[in-house]
Parts: structure tokens; sequence; C-alpha cells
């Protein structure tokens, strides 16, 4: 027997700074309860943000999901006594209809997340059982490549690659048509199709979900692509810390074998292609081509200079395509529906749809496909639900490590490679990092430099030591000893490394320092004119303080300051002693007046 | 003919073949386009950056950026030169600052590199990596501090030796060159040869030095201190004294020595001639047994360790001679002490060697005779070298003396052991006649000379029989070889291996000659042509006809293999599962 | 070795297993067993259907992995597709939950409303952080 499991979520507000927030709400809703004698069956939760800030405080009963808005200490009385006793709801407490419209969703397609997006490359992610081949085929599966291989030549093969405008989602953005071509162009008998699976950027995970969700799709990919180039060997290079993705690829690839779909004479139509995996050791520069290549020939995961490209000499100095698990992904529903669907979708220069990884300080948090030309306001404020606890937003970082920053008035760009780029930033992987109002982009540019110069493969001193350089500089800003010298050497060294590093990642390094540093330069003058960190986040740069008129006196903090260096008499205002001062922040944390403050 | 691309270099039109990189082309224009990682036929990494050039709107490492038609490159702008620039302080600013104390001061590629860019200030300063010195193998030292992981060292010990003792290890700024899971060299498969150290652009690499020993030795009036030098010393020591490459100093060199102290000043081409004896007559038993052939020379002991540590099962092949200085040391502890009248504990033996190998091979126990090692101490040339310069000799003005009896005198086969086949054809010169019972015009075996990595050669006897010689120099070559012999697809009678490439006149121990030199001449050639020519001015040029080595077996060792010869002048060898130096 | 036609074929015998809409004829319920769903714990959530329906007799019903659909914060995600009816996500599932959706929902027919999605003006009220319980 089921027990109907009453729960009632109360978002007071605190947690956003909202105007009314009364942070008594849940303690009064507790003693109600207990008072009705109903805290044994009923589960008190007090929530974070739930991004309804204009009627916070906000109280939500389940299981009817009823949500009561700007709620009052009277009101959480007639909650309990009408709602939760006697089973009516409170009526004249709901906000009206056209205010605050409260609605159960059966399927998640609905939601507003999900209406925006044009899925393509993650079509069948979370639509077929990824285990199972014939759900694969049962969407129109392997059709793409039987029509490839029964009614196309290679030639034609690449015409349509080439005419449908797909360009490389790994990054660099090179058109896959072309890449084919060039290989295609190689007089060679040996020739290898590449799938990058290693996915280094932080915070990426939309080839994981792809090679979890739907790995057919890849191998399809794959294969066509074999066919067009002239291959019969492919790898899957895909990085050991994603077990789930390799266990699948590897029972499909066991299911395409088993059907010759994979093997000798595919679809008996004479065409031989096979795979196999190859497991990276996560490093992030063996996402980079040649050291990819280098990787599966077990060598160091070090870069090649470029050229020679690995379409004219890779894998075992055989020419070689590479391509990214989103681009494979995204070519059979290319040859089901033709080139010219899929150019129809995105903008003039760049074709289809983008896979993003929405991070950071975002209300939705996860995976979105949208068509190229989508703003970046679309799917931060739209898709991803904007900003949480009503922050504003500060800036958003594409294209992870070797990205930069884009600012509020760029926010209505649309999406394309070229934009980006123009912006001193890059589509990158898909990574797409939001940032609100307190973080501090001189930390942000420390963070990504800390992240690239431990992922440097070392052996290229533009980018083995000038990262470590960068990294110095700025460490020694967020310190509150930087020099405005300082400031024109991050530049000069970031464009020097740029231009002289071997491979993608030393000659995109810099990018975070140079883009924060255009956009926000204000920012980095504060820390080392002022010494201040306008958003509070620099450790040494950030002071705490009590507010004379606030302090109670009650001594709280004094006694929490785990260095002691509070001082006061009871009942009168405490004071801070900024030298002694460890900058750990418990005092505001334990302050129950919000007398202490920062700045 | 070959296809030749045409291009634009500063805007000078340049025709090179098909292949050529642009930074070779540029060398054909006229433009020394400045380099440090890259070493010719050894290292094409291009991680420096030193190299860079304009190539539309990349810059790109010329020395491997293969010219294509139309490209139009620029070496001369000012992005060139200020990434040129800001690369070589990046280095700097990681790299020790110990230039006066450094032994490669003067001769440092990324010293000159520095001043040829004109870096007169650091822009960029910071942490340094901290490293311990790694000074455990009796070899060789490594300094991680001075390491510009241009990866030549990594090249020629993978690629030239098929070692792979070292690689980069660690990521990003923590990565140095080291062995596997961070061992010290000494526990490595390193086999001590020292061409990382002949590679390495700084002073990153050098031998483990024990000049301050043997001063301390000449310094001890209770000890007979004694010198002997190998035939490749004589036709490099004069390198470092600023004169031309391929330059012969025997008589400048041994003046030197006994400037330095040293009480008697040997040659070991005596003990080459001694060597030939018991090798050539170990040669003969075999090929009239027709058992454990091919017999293998033992001379080089990076290639013996190559063979202890890596193909075991054919340790029965390698000759159970002694190396020439180690003979020598033997004698002179024993012959030599007793003619003189000396307590063999007395006398120290140095031995002056192109070598850093023969530093280890010093120390091997079975080279011993009760606990006294053969030889004591070996100073390569460069230590040599630096000797003279330390008390102020002037070398080039030097007069020629003569060596000591009784080991003075050397055979013209003996110098010829200072080149990759000298051994070889010196072992033919004697084993030849022996076998045909007369004696020979021809002494110059010429099929044996030059620098091919392997050259095979079959000489017929008198009789008939043919001996199956095959002279291999550097390890790669030697393991190729090596693994045909395993798998039975060819069949030997005598083989010569060097490890290092051109032989003991490019030893570890040698001096140091930087890129910018190594890409416009080739240096082995010019020592082995002073080698030859060493040998064509000898009386003596065959080992059987030294009338000292005569005497010697009449007064002391029987003959060739005898029993005393085998006491002093054999050794054996043992099979080193985990490669180490012990 | 299959066929083109084979494909067709395949495609035409799976496709009611595939099918999202109330056209289906058997029951499907399909976890996310992406990363973000097994590290949501789902993997107890499948074991509990496995043990419950593989072999059972009283009702048929297909227990499928399925991958991510990108809102991993909402794992375990679990669809429910029963003939007749639209499709049903559950979110934030688990194996206490899952057992009350089996009971009320898959045998009693009822969708057990409180796990599904709650959106009031666009947002997504399921999507809180706890801060305390
Ligand atoms: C440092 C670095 C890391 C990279 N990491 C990845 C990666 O994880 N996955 C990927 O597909 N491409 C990565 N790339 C880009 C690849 O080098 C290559 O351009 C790409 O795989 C080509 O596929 P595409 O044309 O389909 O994009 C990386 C590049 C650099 C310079
Ligand atoms: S840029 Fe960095 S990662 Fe790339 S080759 Fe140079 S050191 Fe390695
Ligand atoms: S990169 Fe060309 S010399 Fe180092």
């Amino acid at each position: 027997m089921a027990t109907q499991q009453r729960q009632i979520v109360v978002s007071d507000g605190i947690d956003c700074h909202a105007k009314h927030a009364d942070k008594n709400i849940v303690k009064m809703m507790r003693r109600a309860l207990t008072k009705n004698n109903l805290a044994d069956q009923i589960e008190l939760v007090r929530a974070g943000c739930l991004s309804l800030c204009e009627f916070e405080p906000v109280v939500i009963v389940y299981p009817e999901g009823i949500v009561y808005s700007h709620v009052t200490a009277s009101d959480v009385e007639a909650i309990v006594k009408e709602h939760l006793v006697a089973g009516t709801p409170v009526e004249r407490l709901i906000a009206p209809e056209n205010e605050l419209r409260s609605e159960r969703i059966p399927a998640i397609d609905n939601i507003p997340f999900f209406k925006d997006q044009v899925r393509i490359a993650l079509r069948n992610c979370g639509m077929i059982d990824p285990e199972n081949i014939d759900e694969y085929i049962a969407v129109q599966g392997y059709k793409a490549l039987a029509k490839v291989l029964t009614t196309m030549t290679p030639d034609q093969v690449i015409d349509e690659m080439k005419k449908s405008g797909l360009r490389g989602r790994g990054g660099g953005g090179f058109p896959t048509g072309n890449k084919w071509e060039f290989a295609a162009k190689q007089d060679n008998t040996v020739k290898y199709m590449i799938c990058n699976g290693d996915e280094g950027d932080p915070g990426a995970f939309m080839d994981r979900s792809v090679l979890e969700s739907d790995p057919h799709s890849v191998l399809e990919a794959m294969t066509i692509g074999g066919y067009a180039i002239g291959s019969h060997q492919g790898f899957i290079y895909v990085r050991a810390e994603y077990p789930v993705a390799v266990e699948r690829l590897q029972l499909a690839i066991e299911q395409a074998r088993t059907y010759g779909l994979l093997g000798d004479n595919i679809l008996g139509t004479g065409f031989a292609f096979d795979i196999d995996i190859r497991l990276g050791a996560g490093a992030f520069v063996c996402g980079e081509e040649t050291a990819l290549i280098n990787s599966i020939e077990g060598k160091r995961g070090m870069p090649n200079p470029k050229p020679p490209f690995p379409a004219v000499s890779g894998l075992w100095g055989k020419p070689t395509v590479i391509n990214n698990v989103e681009t494979l992904a995204s070519i059979p529903p290319i040859f089901l529906r033709g080139a010219d669907w899929f150019s129809s979708i995105g903008t003039e220069r760049s074709k289809g749809t983008k896979v993003f990884a929405l991070g950071g300080n975002i209300n939705h948090t996860g995976l979105v496909e949208v068509p190229m030309g989508t703003t970046l306001r679309q799917v931060i404020f739209d898709i991803g639900g904007g900003i949480p606890k009503g922050k504003k937003f500060k800036a958003v970082q594409t294209g992870g490590p070797s990205g930069g920053c884009i600012t509020e008035e760029f926010l209505d760009t649309p999406i394309e490679y070229d934009t980006l780029i123009k912006l001193g930033s890059m589509m990158g992987s898909g990574g797409m990092i939001i940032m609100d109002e307190d973080t501090c982009m001189v930390d942000v540019a420390r963070f990504y430099l800390d992240f690239t110069k431990d992922e440097s493969c070392g052996k290229c001193s533009p980018c083995r030591i000038g990262t470590v350089r960068l990294l110095e500089i700025l460490e020694k800003i967020t310190m509150g000893k930087g020099t405005m010298d300082d400031l024109d050497a991050l530049r000069n060294l970031g464009e020097q490394i740029k231009v002289a590093s071997l491979c993608g990642l030393g000659q995109t390094a810099p990018n975070p320092v140079l883009s924060t540093l255009n956009y926000f330069y204000d920012e980095y003058v504060a820390h080392v004119v002022e010494k201040r960190c306008p958003a509070g986040v620099c450790k040494s740069l950030v002071h705490y303080e009590i507010d004379a008129q606030a302090c109670k006196g009650c001594g709280v903090c004094a006694k929490n300051c785990p260095v002691e260096a509070i001082t006061g008499e009871i009942k009168s205002a405490h004071l801070i002693d900024d030298d002694l001062c460890i900058r750990c922040g418990t005092c505001a944390d334990v302050c129950n007046f919000d007398a202490v403050a920062t700045h | 003919m070959a296809e030749l691309v045409k291009f634009m270099i500063d805007g000078q039109e340049v025709e090179v073949e098909k292949g050529t990189t642009v930074l070779e082309a540029a060398k054909s224009v006229g433009i020394a386009i400045p380099t440090l990682c890259y070493l010719k036929g050894i290292s094409q990494t291009s991680g420096c950056r030193v190299c860079l050039v304009e190539a539309g709107p990349k810059l790109l490492a010329s020395c491997s950026l293969v010219a294509e038609p139309n490209m139009q490159i620029k070496t001369n702008t000012q992005k060139v030169r200020s990434a040129r620039k800001t690369v070589v302080e990046f280095l700097l600013s990681n790299h020790k600052e110990e230039c006066t104390l450094c032994s490669r001061t003067g001769n440092c590629e990324l010293q000159s590199l520095s001043y040829d860019l004109k870096i007169d200030r650091m822009h960029y300063t910071g942490r340094r990596k901290e490293v311990a010195l790694d000074d455990v193998s009796p070899s060789l030292v490594r300094d991680q501090e001075k390491c510009v992981l241009c990866g030549r060292c990594v090249a020629v010990c993978k690629n030239t030796q098929s070692v792979s003792a070292i690689g980069l290890i660690n990521r990003g700024f923590e990565t140095v060159v080291g062995s596997p899971f961070g061992r010290s060299l000494a526990e490595s498969t390193c086999i001590n040869c020292g061409q990382c150290i002949m590679v390495c652009p700084v002073g990153a690499l050098q031998e483990r030095e024990s000049i301050d020993d043997v001063w301390d030795a000449i310094a001890d009036p209770q000890k007979v201190v004694v010198v002997q030098t190998a035939p490749a010393v004589r036709v490099a020591l004069g390198e470092e004294f600023g004169m031309p490459i391929g330059t012969r100093v025997t008589g400048k060199m041994v003046s030197a020595l006994r400037m330095l102290g040293f009480d008697k000043v040997f040659d070991t081409d005596f003990g080459a001639d001694l060597t030939i004896m018991e090798e050539g007559t170990e040669l003969i038993t075999r090929l009239t047994s027709g058992e454990q052939l091919p017999l293998m020379t033992s001379c080089c002991p990076g290639w013996v360790k190559f063979v202890e540590g890596q193909f075991p099962d054919l340790i029965p092949n390698l000759s159970s001679a002694k190396s020439p200085h180690e003979m020598e040391g033997a004698i002179i502890k024993s012959y030599f002490a007793k003619k003189m009248n000396v307590n063999p504990q007395d006398i120290v033996v140095v031995s002056i060697m192109p070598c850093v190998g023969k530093k280890y091979e010093q120390q091997r126990e079975e080279l011993s005779v009760e606990g006294m090692q053969d030889v004591d101490y070996v100073l390569t040339t460069r230590e040599l070298a630096r000797m003279i310069k330390q008390l102020g000799i002037d070398f080039v003005d030097l007069k020629e003396g003569e060596f000591d009896d009784p080991f003075g005198r050397g055979s013209g086969a003996g110098v010829i052991f200072g080149a990759t086949g000298g051994v070889a054809e010196a072992a033919l010169r004697t084993v030849y006649e022996i076998l045909a019972g007369e004696e020979l015009d021809t002494i110059e075996y010429t099929a044996v000379r030059g620098l091919d990595g392997i050259k095979e050669n079959e000489l017929e006897l008198p009789n008939g029989q043919k001996i199956r010689t095959a002279v291999i120099h550097g390890l790669a070559n030697a393991r190729k070889v090596m693994d045909h012999i395993r798998k039975g697809e060819k069949n030997y009678d005598f083989i010569e291996v060097m490890a290092c490439p051109g032989g003991c006149i490019a030893g570890g121990g040698q001096p140091i000659v930087p890129a910018k030199v190594r890409s416009k001449v080739d240096v082995r050639a010019l020592r082995a042509k002073a080698i030859y020519a060493e040998d064509v001015d000898m009386p003596i040029r065959k080992s059987h006809k030294n009338p000292d080595i005569k005497r010697i077996y009449d007064e002391f060792l029987g003959e060739p293999n005898s029993h005393v010869a085998h006491e002093l002048l054999h050794t054996h060898y043992k099979a080193k599962t985990q490669s180490s130096n012990e | 070795m299959i066929t083109i036609e084979d494909l067709d074929i395949i495609a035409q015998k799976t496709k009611d297993r595939i099918d999202q809409s109330p056209a289906r004829t058997v029951i499907r319920i399909a976890t996310c067993m992406a990363t973000g769903g097994i590290a949501a714990g789902s993997q107890a959530i499948m074991d509990l259907m496995h043990t419950r329906f593989d072999g059972s007799t009283d009702v048929e019903v297909q227990v499928v992995k399925k991958g991510c659909v990108g809102m991993c914060r909402l794992d375990p995600l679990v669809d429910v597709l029963v003939p007749g009816n639209e499709k049903v996500t559950y979110v934030k599932m688990d194996k206490e939950r899952m057992q009350r959706v089996i009971e009320e929902h898959i045998l009693g027919g009822q969708v057990v409303a409180e796990y599904t999605l709650h959106v009031a003006n666009d947002h997504l009220l399921n999507d809180y952080t706890v801060l305390e319980a």
C-alpha cells in the first residue's frame, strides 16, 4: 500500500536576497506542523532558489503541487490549518493564473528547455535503447549507410557532404566534406578513419552523451566516411574515464559485426570496413589530432607539427581522417534527408545545429542542441532559464580553456564559428560556462591558465614555459601584487605564446587571458591599482568588516573565528583585525544579523 | 632526376629538391635560421620554436616545414624576430643560471643563441624547475635544471642506439627527460655510450668527471701514475684548442701528458695489438672448430652491455678478450710492475679515452685481478683537454713528444681501432697472414671502412675458406643484425661492433661539436681520415709484426690464448636481466 | 549477415518498441542509464524492475536502458510508456519512488503526478537545491 506522502517545499528567498525574504517562514512552518501533529507525516524541505524571485517567499505543497506565493507569517498558519489539516487549498493565497502558471507536465519534451531545441546529433539520445541495435535500425539506423553503399559513388558522398556545409564540431570547424576529399585524393591503399572521442574540455560532455546514448550513429557515420575516402579500418579513440561509453561502443561494434554492418562485405555490397576502440589516458592534449595519432601508435601523446596534415600523413604515416563524435553523429541524417535539408538549418557560413553543455551560473544546466545562428541570449535565457538567484549575467565562456568570454552587449550575436572568433572566443567543442556578477574575471583567467599549464604536453617551449609565466603574473595580480606593467606583459606574453606554440593547445591557451583583458580591463586595473577585487572573489583582496550599526554584540563571530581576529565586548559592536583575518568567511556565515560585510 | 620545388624566401627565389625543409633551403641562399632542438640526421621534433619563420599568416617551424611550390617565406620580420627572442627568453627563464660554472660554457648552443638573438634583458622570470642531479651512473651525469627539452638525447638513444633508456616523462612545466618510473640512468637500460652527451646543446649531460682524482694520484709521491691514450683521442684533442677537425696531435698530446706529471705515457695502440693477437687467435680457433661463430668483438663496453642486457643468448659469441686499455692495464700491473720492481698496488693506471662507457667498464669487477682493477681512472678526451687548460699549457705550440717504452709502440693496425671497421681490418691483417702462412701486400681492407651502418664483406683465404665479416656501428644497426642472427637469417664468422656511430672517433668522450658545425661537415669522416693517415705513417702496420708484442709473448705471455694470457687478458660476461651497471 | 531488405524487416519488427506515442502496444519503462543517470543511482532502479518484471506473468513490461536527454540534474529520469496514454517522464527517481510508480502507475493506471515535472512560469520547480530537510 502506498501512502500518499506529503511534502512541503519552502523557498524563502534568503538564498537569493529576494526583497521580502523572511527567514522565519521555515521555522514557523515547522512549528505549525508540530503544533498540529503533522511533523512526522509531512516532509519539510527548505529549497534554494526556484528562480521565482518576484514571488518569493514561496511554499509548494505536494503532491498537489499547489504554489503559494508571497507567503507571510499569518499565511503559514492558514496553509497548515486549511490545506494540510482540512484538505482545502487556500485559494486566496494562490497566485492568480496569469501571474504564476504552475502545472505538472507529464513528459520532458514539453518543457521550455526542450521547446527551442533542434536535435540532429542528439536525435536518438534518450529515445532508444543504446544497447539494442534493432532499436537503432527502427529509427532508420544504417539506412543512410545502405543508401550510400548502393546508390552513391565515393565522389558523390563527398559532394553531398560538401553541399551540406557540415563543419567539424571538435573545435576547428573545418568543413568535413573538404577533409574527406583531401584524404580521398591521396593515392594510398591503406587509409584510416578515426573518431575523436577524447573530449578533454572540462565541463563538456556532449560526445560522451552521444557515445553512451547512440553509439551506432557514430559507427554508421564512420563507415560512410570510410567508403568515401577509401578506408577499411576505423578507430574510435575514447577516454578511459568514459567506461560506460566504452562498454556501449564495444557492444555496438559486436552487434554491428554480427549483423554484417561492419566487417567484410557490408550489407552484401562488397565494401569492407571495421572499427576498433583505442583508449586514451585522458590528457586534454590527446584530443589534438596529431597527439591522438601518436597516442594510438603507442607513443607519448604529443602533437607533431602540421603540415603534414593527417589527411595526407596520419596514423602510421597513412592518410587519415579524424572526425569528432558530434560531427559524425550529424552525418547519417544528412544522407537520409539530404544535404539541402541540413544546409537549410543554420546560417550562411555555419550549417546545421550545435550541441552545447551549459554549465556555471545558469538555471538549467545540461546539454542543448540548437540551430546555428541561435543567439547566445536565447540559449542562456530562453533555454537555460537564465541566471539563478536573480543575479546579473556577467559573461559566458565558450570554447572552454581555448576560448574566451563574451559579454552582455554581445548576447544577441548569433552563434556561428566566425562570429565567435570575431568576439575573441571560439565555438570549441561546445562547452558554455555562464558567469554571474559574483565572478571575478581575473580569477576566471587564472583558473583556465591553471588548467592549460597542467595540460601542456611539455614539448614546445612557448606553451610549456609561457603558460606558467602567464599564470604567475595572474596569481600575482589576484594576490594584489600586480603592477600596470604586468598587464602589458600579460598581453605581450599571450600574443607571443599564440603565435609561437606548436599546437592548438598553446596557440589558444592565452585566449581566456586576452579576452578578459579586453572586456574587463577595468577589473584588472582595480586589482592592480586599487588592490580591490570588485567581485569579492580574490581572497587576498577581500576585507571583512563588521557594520557597527547592525552588530548586536552577540559574540558569535568572535567565538567562531579560527584565528581570534575578532574582538569586542558583549552587547557592543565587534571589530575585525584585518591583519589577523585569514578571509575564511566564517564570521559572515554565522552572523545572525547580516552585520559582516565584505569589500 | 629529383623533382624541384621553387618558392620564395625573403623575396629571393629558391629552388630545392622536393622534400627539402625550409631551414635547409634557406641555408642554400645564405640564411642560417637559428635552431636549437633540431640536429641534422638526429632529431627534428620542432619543439623549441626557435627556428620560426613566417609562412602566410602563421609562424611555422622551418626545421620541419617542407618546402612547397610558391610558398612565401619570411625570415626577417619583426614578428619573427620577437617570437624567436621570446622563445629563447622563456628557455633562459627556466634554465639554471650557472654559466660560469658549467662545463659547456663557451660551447653551449643556448648561450650562443642568446647572444646571437641579442637577448640582453630578461622580460619574463619566474619559477624554475627543481630536480635533483642524477649522478649515480658511473659514466653520465644529468642535470635536469639545465635541460632545454630539445629531445635530441631521447632521439639518439632511441633511433641511433635502439636503447630507449630515456624518454620524456611528466607533462607541461614538470616535463623532464628521464628513465621509466623516474629511475636513475644507472638503473635503466642505458649502455653508457654517451651519445646523448654528444648531442646535448647545453650542459645538461656530461661525463662523470675524474679529473680531481687523477690530480690527487699525481700529487701522491707514493704512486707511480701511468697514463695510456686510446687511438681516437689523438685525432680529436686538438679541436678543444681551436685546431681544425681532423688535426693529428699525437706528439703534442704526449708532451702535454708528460707536463701534467704522469710518470709514464703509454699508447693504448699497444693494447690494441695485443687484443688482435688474442682475439685473432680466438677467431682462428673458432674458424677451425666451426663453433661459436660468429665471433663478436668485445672492445666496446657499450656494445658488450647491450649484448648482456638485450641478447644474453649471444654472450658466448662475444670474444673473451678484454678491451685494449684493460689488457694494457693488466699488463702494466703485472709484467711492467715486475720489470720496474714496483708494487702493483702503487701503480695508478689512467686511461685517456674517447669514451664514457670506459668509465663504466673500468669499474666492472670482472676486469680486476685479486680486487685490484686493471685500470684505475678513465678520463675522456674532454677531461684531458680541461686538465691541459687548467695548467695553462699552450697546446697548439707544444713540441712533439714520444711515448714511453715498453708500451709506447703500436702498429698501424692498433691505430685504426679508433674508427668503425678498424678492429676488423686489424684482425684481418693478422689472421689472413697467419692462416695463409705468407706475408701479404695488401694491407688495406677498404671494404670494411666508411660510414655505412652495416658493412658486409667476404674474404677468401688462400685455402679457399671464406671469412664472412660484418662491421657495424650504431646499436640500432647492431640490433638488426642480431635479430637476423637469432632468426638464423644471416650467417657470419666475424662481427665487429662499435656502439658509437662512426666508432670511437665519435665516442661519447670526444670534443662536442655544436649543431651549427655538424650541419656543415661530417665530423666522423674528418676524424676517420686522420686515423687512417696515422696508420699510413706508421712503420709497422700489422699487430703481429710489432716487435714489442713479440717480446712480451717471448718474455712473459708465452703464446696467444696461453694460460697466462687467459688469466690476464681475458674476461667473462654476465647476462643482465634487469639492465644495471653492476 | 543481413541485407538491405533485412534492415526494413528489422525496423518493421521493432517499430512498436520505440514508439513513443499512445499507439504502442506494450508497456515500456526506460531508465536513463547514461553516466548522469548511473551517478544518480539508476542502476538500483533497473535492478528493481528486472526483478519485478523479468518473466512476470501478471503484466508484460519492456524494461530498457535509455540514453541521456541532457537534463542530468533531474536524474535518474524514467520514461513510462503505457499503451493508450501519453509518455510520462518521472524525475529524480529512486527505488522507493519507483516502487510506487510500479504499483500506482504500471499496475494501477494512475500517474504519480508528484514525481513528474513541475513547471511554473517556465521554471522547473523540481530543479532546486535542498538547503535543509
Ligand atoms: C588541445 C586540443 C584538444 C582537442 N581536443 C579535442 C577533443 O577532445 N575532441 C575533438 O573532437 N577534437 C579535439 N580537438 C580538435 C582536433 O584536433 C580535431 O581538429 C578534431 O578532432 C577534428 O574533428 P572535426 O573536424 O570533426 O571537428 C582538440 C584540439 C586541440 C588543439
Ligand atoms: S602547444 Fe603545448 S600542448 Fe601543444 S605541442 Fe606545444 S607544449 Fe605541447
Ligand atoms: S623548432 Fe626548429 S629548431 Fe627547434
